[in-house]
């Protein structure tokens, strides 16, 4: 149930958001990378129900689009790129990266150079778009 | 559009449940700081409830090794969240030992700042004091945890030394730079003390800056003979700092 921890903080920044004052509706698009392997139907129904909640306690209005982000690296010795898909990972090790995307680091090399220092260019994790 | 990230509302809701957050710290390496959070995690248990512990130490990660955990036997549970790991009935520790095992971090600064936030806002503490063990030297880990924990306003770093020249010159530097920021420090602790002539080189340059002497921890040979378990066998050489320490954190707490 780490989505609902993540759902909770997304909630949590647009409440704050709206306790700066001035605005009661609130457009939004959550962006998922693909690195973190959200669970995006446990992600979606933690927003939901956290939003109603959300509204009803501070009077405001959330609109709520989830998009997702590819992940992409790019090797900082030899300056490859790939995407996610080009590797394969062990399902411990999917589940690590899962928590912290950073552990990545620990089980992916580049695929040319084999170097573990490499640059998580997109699709990390979840960030929020106020639009 | 403006992007944000939701893990500063996260970190700042899970940090604001501690009454005191203790990171422990020291520009040299090799002077005791994983051995020094994990005995004064089990001092400070006496006191109160339950401590955290959180391995900022991310790239070698061993404070689970002192405390006696087997990084393989560690198992990750999830509850809106993760839940730290239970050392004992007063003690827990989140460290990335628990979603890497034994293999190597090799991370970069932006990493760095992004596996503290991570792990800052998903953690499910159960404690009232947080201990933070921290690599040595002052760059990405230590900027970034001073960071977060200006916005929480409720930290007091425990600054390590050993009674070695280099460790003391190390040390000085640290102390200047912290309170130039007007940063709040609990005291020094001494470790590896042989000598009362050890003791005291340490205890005149906290006195040269103002700075609480915590006392110090005895050397003591094979050290890894008092990791987990044994740990408790070391309190009873280290009563004295027991009350210089509450002291310390009564005074910055108001008790």
């Amino acid at each position: 149930m780490h989505e609902w921890a993540l759902a909770e903080s997304i909630i949590l920044t647009i409440v704050n958001e709206a306790k700066k004052g001035g605005r009661y509706s609130f457009d939004t698009e959550v962006v998922v990378g693909e690195l973190q392997s959200i669970d995006f139907e446990t992600l979606e129904y933690a927003l939901r129900e956290l939003k109603t909640i959300a509204e009803q306690e501070h009077n405001i209005s959330i609109k709520l689009k989830i998009s997702r982000e590819r992940a992409q690296f790019k090797c900082s010795r030899c300056g490859f790129t790939w995407r996610l898909a080009d590797i394969e990972l062990a399902d411990d090790m999917k589940e690590a990266v899962h928590f912290v995307p950073e552990v990545i680091h620990s089980y992916m090399q580049c695929p040319r150079c084999k170097s573990h220092d490499f640059e998580i260019v997109s699709g990390r994790g979840v960030y929020v778009r106020f639009i | 559009m403006t992007a944000i990230d939701p893990r500063i509302a996260g970190m700042k809701r899970n940090l604001e449940r501690f009454k005191l957050i203790l990171p422990v710290m020291s520009p040299k390496g090799g002077v005791g700081k994983t051995f020094a959070t994990a005995l004064l995690a089990h001092i400070l248990s006496r006191k109160y409830e339950c401590i955290s512990l959180f391995d900022a130490d991310l790239t070698n990660p061993t404070l689970h090794v002192v405390l006696g955990l087997n990084a393989k036997n560690m198992k990750i549970i999830e509850e809106r969240g993760v839940k730290p790991v239970k050392v004992n009935e007063r003690l827990e520790l989140m460290s990335l030992a628990l979603f890497v095992d034994e293999y190597s971090i090799p991370l970069r600064g932006k990493d760095v700042e992004n596996v503290i936030k991570e792990l800052l806002a998903v953690t499910r503490w159960s404690g009232r004091i947080l201990l933070i063990d921290t690599p040595p030297g002052f760059s990405d880990t230590h900027l970034e945890l001073l960071k977060i924990l200006s916005s929480v306003s409720k930290s007091l770093i425990i600054l390590v030394t050993t009674p070695n020249y280099i460790a003391l010159k190390s040390i000085e530097r640290g102390i200047k730079i912290l309170l130039l920021e007007s940063v709040k420090l609990a005291g020094i602790l001494g470790n590896m003390c042989v000598s009362t002539e050890d003791e005291f080189k340490i205890e005149s340059m906290t006195h040269r800056y103002g700075i609480m002497y915590l006392g110090c921890i005895p050397y003591v040979d094979r050290i890894e003979n008092y990791f987990g378990l044994n740990l408790a066998n070391m309190l009873k050489h280290v009563e004295h700092l027991y009350n210089n320490i509450v002291k310390s954190i009564d005074n910055f707490t108001g008790v």
